[in-house]
């Protein structure tokens, strides 16, 4: 077990690097000057450029900018927003919880429902409520977030009048954005859900089981439910991931504040460390939350152990 | 005399057109593709009205007789919009997933069949793909390539190369331990001619499967991109770029958003389910 965790984490420490590394290299793909397309919207003259090189170090070596990119993100320095001119990881921190609260929202309703739905269309296999439940789900991972968000909004907010179409702060603001984000996940979940569920059932301790002659409400949520739970757990990591992403959107959709809105802001603003700093969050995020599934998986089944 | 009959064996392309066409699903869900492309060629004959001309009198007309979908601020008619944007969204969703499964069959190749150095070079770097979720390395490539049509493809392209790459490399990994690889090295076969005359072909299959899955990810992510008005640029008939357009008319004139949408949908949807009909069909163990 303890070797298990240690390679875990030592396998993460590429990946965490890879990640730096993509967000530094932003900065020099970039076509042009980043000091002057960074001054660029305050018409500062070439002396003043000249001199944001020197602060910024772009006069050094690219190893050495590397290394001291390296040293400042360790630190949680991200630099200063073009647009805002606020410490870059300040403006992370206070939209950070806004997307967690959505993300988290979204999970609670879809983790649940999903497998609810997946393993009673597992249950009845072939059979009308299958199909339906099948049908759902593929629904589920079809259907534009935004769009779905629109549709949402013209039913609850405009016609209903029951949930209010944009703003945040209390529970009704979370409502739509919740359901839209939900929907999505729902449909992997279930489509997970059902076919671990159908594999399962074919074993030959469920058969085993049977045989014995427990009651087939025994069985199935006894013996059969418990081990198809495995992989939807460990879908709870991807999960996190997709619903950050999908988070993106449906924030834009619904004027929310939060991670998303907030890199999609800073792209079309063209604010660069805004720009690094909303990826790298994101993306240490999602490494970090994987990696903390994986441990508590490997915790609770034995079996588990790093190649 | 008898004369033997030699039965006429099925190719491996008509036993799966075969099966596709036995599976209702995949019947229907190939039907809508192939309905779709149809509409995307055959939109210049198909469209009432050009879907670019701009008649400000008839600014958000409802659905009716002349405007089957109603038209959007400009006047200009949705339902022709919608037709010719079938054109620009089935072709950024062929090229989003063109670019991924080239690189990562080519990756996955490299990686599975050398091993060593190179392998954990390459998985490395998919590692670190696979560490943007979703949407977000998409982004990550717009914001350094701009805006536009041809950068969203691109980037939906580079955001799909992962799955591809790890796939391909696993299909390999047990390929090349096959007794017909083992046969045509002993026999001094040149590494380039086995990959791409015994592992390739072999490999391919499952790749199939996570293309047509793939197909409708990239369309709803380029859509997406779109909507946030990352991709295509106005006036461009694009289902994502309309949707956005709507979004602002959503409490005066719904029809502009919920028609591109539906046919977003309708995509997406028959992609996705011929994706896991092929899936059932060529492989029941591969799951995605």
């Amino acid at each position: 077990m303890g070797r298990f965790i240690i390679m875990r984490l030592l396998s993460s420490v590429p990946v965490v690097l890879g990640v730096v590394t993509i967000t530094f290299a932003l900065m020099y793909l970039l076509p042009g000057d980043p000091a002057a397309s960074m001054l660029a919207r305050s018409g500062a003259s070439s002396e003043q450029i000249a001199a944001l090189r020197v602060e910024l170090g772009l006069d050094q070596p690219l190893y050495l900018q590397y290394f001291h990119y390296l040293v400042q993100v360790v630190q949680g320095n991200l630099g200063v927003s073009l647009a805002s001119n606020k410490p870059v990881t300040e403006m992370l921190l206070e939209v950070l919880p806004k997307t967690l609260a959505l993300v988290f929202a979204a999970l609670l309703i879809a983790i649940p429902l999903g497998t609810v739905m997946g393993v009673t269309a597992a249950v009845r296999q072939n059979t009308l409520v299958d199909r339906v439940l099948v049908g759902i789900s593929a629904l589920g991972v079809s259907v534009p977030s935004f769009w779905l968000a629109l549709l949402l909004i013209l039913l609850f907010s405009v016609t209903l009048r029951w949930f209010p179409a944009s703003g945040q702060g209390e529970l009704r603001h979370l409502v739509l954005p919740t359901l839209v984000l939900a929907f999505g996940a729902i449909g992997t979940v279930a489509r997970t859900a059902r076919t671990s569920m159908i594999d399962v059932l074919k074993q030959d301790y469920i058969r085993t089981a049977r045989a014995s002659g427990k009651s087939e409400r025994e069985v199935l949520y006894r013996h059969a439910l418990p081990n198809a739970l495995v992989p939807v757990v460990t879908m709870i990591g991807l999960q996190f991931g997709w619903l950050i992403s999908g988070s993106f959107i449906v924030e834009t959709v619904f004027s929310r504040q939060g991670l998303g809105s907030m890199l999609i802001n800073a792209i079309l603003d063209k604010d660069l460390p805004l720009v690094q700093g909303a990826v790298l969050a994101t993306a240490i995020l999602y490494v970090t939350l994987n990696l903390l599934v994986d441990l508590t998986y490997g915790a609770i089944d034995p079996r588990i152990r790093y190649e | 005399m008898t004369t033997v009959q030699a039965t006429p064996s099925l190719g491996p392309t008509r036993l799966l057109l075969r099966r596709v066409l036995g599976n209702a699903t995949a019947l229907a869900a190939l039907a809508t593709l192939l309905l779709f492309a149809g509409i995307a060629l055959a939109a210049p004959w198909l469209a009432p009205f050009d879907p670019y001309q701009v008649y400000p009198e008839r600014s958000l007309m409802p659905p009716g007789r002349e405007h089957l979908m109603g038209t959007d601020l400009l006047g200009r008619d949705i339902f022709s919009r919608v037709l010719y944007g079938a054109r620009v969204s089935l072709l950024i969703g062929f090229v989003s997933v063109g670019i991924s499964a080239a690189v990562g069959v080519v990756l996955g190749l490299l990686a599975g069949y050398y091993g060593g150095l190179l392998d954990n070079l390459v998985m490395r770097l998919i590692d670190t793909l696979m560490a943007f979720p979703g949407i977000l390395l998409a982004l990550t490539i717009v914001a350094l390539l701009g805006p536009g049509l041809v950068n969203v493809m691109i980037a939906v392209g580079i955001g799909g190369i992962a799955n591809y790459a790890r796939l391909v490399r696993a299909s390999v990994l047990s390929i090349k331990e096959e007794v017909y690889v083992e046969a045509a090295r002993s026999v001094g076969v040149r590494d380039r001619r086995i990959i791409f005359r015994h592992v390739l072909p072999n490999a391919l299959p499952p790749v199939l499967v996570l293309a047509s899955m793939s197909y409708g990810w990239a369309l709803l992510s380029a859509a997406g991109l779109s909507f946030l008005g990352l991709g295509a640029t106005p006036p461009l008939a694009e289902w994502g770029a309309m949707l956005s357009d709507g979004r602002s008319l959503m409490w005066d004139a719904p029809w502009t958003a919920i028609f591109p949408g539906i046919a977003i949908l309708c995509v997406v949807l028959a992609a996705n389910l011929l994706g896991d009909a092929l899936r059932d069909i060529l492989d029941p163990r591969l799951r995605l």
